[in-house]
């Protein structure tokens, strides 16, 4: 088990990515306190040793993605329906007025992880083929289809 | 602006929120608490478990070392009984007449495997003592395994060397010697001579020496003009191996 310190440093280490990812999944707050709280844990009860921050920022991002994607596979989330839901209660502190992050969101799972960890995380195709368990080609077919979506729904702004 | 640009300015403003973070630690330490206090249970039985599995092979083993499990019935005059634990140690010296108690006097048989107690035994100044009259020595086992320890009886350095006669026993004959005083080898010896006479008590033999008694199982053998071998007592006669038989 990792030491309080440790843990509280990486929280604030990786807080705003964890977030990031929580952002494009899930849809109220309660959720991502829920994510938050699994994938810290994981982390302070994981034993094996990081190579560097880098490492382990790609261990945080993974176990972040697999959360989430766990999460919205649960029978309880597929059979709870939340108040906040019902009534259309604004629970999270951000209201993206973004059509560009709106779109991102709506994208399939598949295409949105895709999308994040490559145009903003900054990871290449082999990167993240570790990252989410595909094969390199596949996660560039992804990409180049992610992009062709976005390009339709935005107007065809270009990404380069 | 193009997409990329956009998509970078987007997440660069999302943060995670104060409340967020300050939840998360709370939980975590929570969290942390929980388990290193049922970690420190599980210790706490660990330990207790240790300690009784400690007791219990300890005393487990204690009773393993310190059962009988085979008796050696030593009888000269002197009538020692060696009880061996399964290791075939000895874990107890008993003299069952004065002599033996000579004998025992000043030796410290316990612990030593029964071979290196005979030769201590069969070495010692008081044993010297009873060899010179040209006595015989009887070894009487009782034993599940009596046929192994009469070979390392025999290979004893004193057996060979003195008058040496191994006999098996069962432990009923044991039972019976033990109750009337005597030792196994001197009782087996008693029973043998009570078949020819009704007379001699066990009490008789208790000073006699084994020379002394197989004499008069001789003599009483000879009376009758018999060649009938005489009986072994729920027991097997085996001659030492140096070319002492047995005399009758």
């Amino acid at each position: 088990m990792k030491s309080e310190c440790e843990v509280n440093c990486a929280v604030d280490r990786y807080a705003d990515t964890v977030r990031r990812i929580c952002l494009l999944h899930l849809k109220n707050y309660s959720d991502t306190e829920d994510i938050f709280q699994s994938v810290f844990l994981k982390y302070m009860l994981y034993n094996g040793a990081f190579r560097d921050e880098e490492h382990e920022k790609a261990w945080i991002i993974r176990v972040t993605i697999n959360a989430c994607k766990d999460f919205l596979k649960s029978f309880y989330h597929k059979n709870v329906v939340f108040l906040e839901d019902t009534y259309d209660i604004e629970t999270e502190a951000y209201t993206i007025e973004s059509d560009v992050f709106n779109e991102v969101a709506s994208l399939p799972k598949k295409y949105k992880d895709v999308i994040y960890l490559h145009y903003y995380e900054g990871y290449t195709a082999s990167e993240i083929s570790e990252m989410i368990g595909k094969k390199e080609n596949t996660v560039y077919t992804l990409l180049s289809r992610a992009r062709l979506l976005l390009k339709e729904k935005l107007g065809g702004d270009d990404f380069e | 602006m193009m997409i990329l640009n956009k998509i970078q300015e987007i997440f660069d403003g999302i943060k995670a929120e104060d409340s967020l973070k300050q939840n998360t630690k709370y939980f975590l330490q929570k969290e942390r608490a929980k388990r290193e206090k049922s970690l420190s249970r599980v210790y706490k039985y660990a330990a207790a478990f240790a300690v009784l599995i400690i007791i219990v092979s300890g005393a487990g083993g204690y009773s393993v070392l310190n059962k009988t499990v085979s008796y050696i019935s030593i009888d000269i005059n002197p009538s020692v009984e060696l009880a061996l634990n399964r290791f075939d140690n000895v874990v107890k010296a008993s003299a069952y007449n004065d002599d033996g108690n000579k004998v025992l006097k000043n030796l410290d048989l316990k612990g030593k495997s029964y071979t290196e107690a005979i030769d201590d035994l069969l070495g010692s100044q008081e044993m010297a003592l009873y060899f010179k009259e040209n006595n015989r020595i009887d070894f009487t086992v009782v034993s599940d395994r009596q046929n192994e320890i009469i070979e390392g009886i025999q290979s004893c350095g004193g057996y060979a060397q003195h008058n040496g006669y191994c006999h098996g026993a069962d432990g009923d004959l044991a039972a019976q010697a033990h109750k009337h005083g005597l030792s196994t080898g001197k009782y087996r010896a008693y029973m043998e001579l009570s078949e020819y006479d009704e007379n001699v008590t066990a009490e008789d033999c208790k000073n006699m020496t084994m020379k002394q008694i197989h004499d008069m199982i001789e003599e009483h053998s000879e009376y009758r003009g018999t060649q009938r071998a005489h009986h072994d007592y729920g027991m097997n006669r085996h001659n030492n191996g140096e070319g002492h038989h047995r005399r009758r």
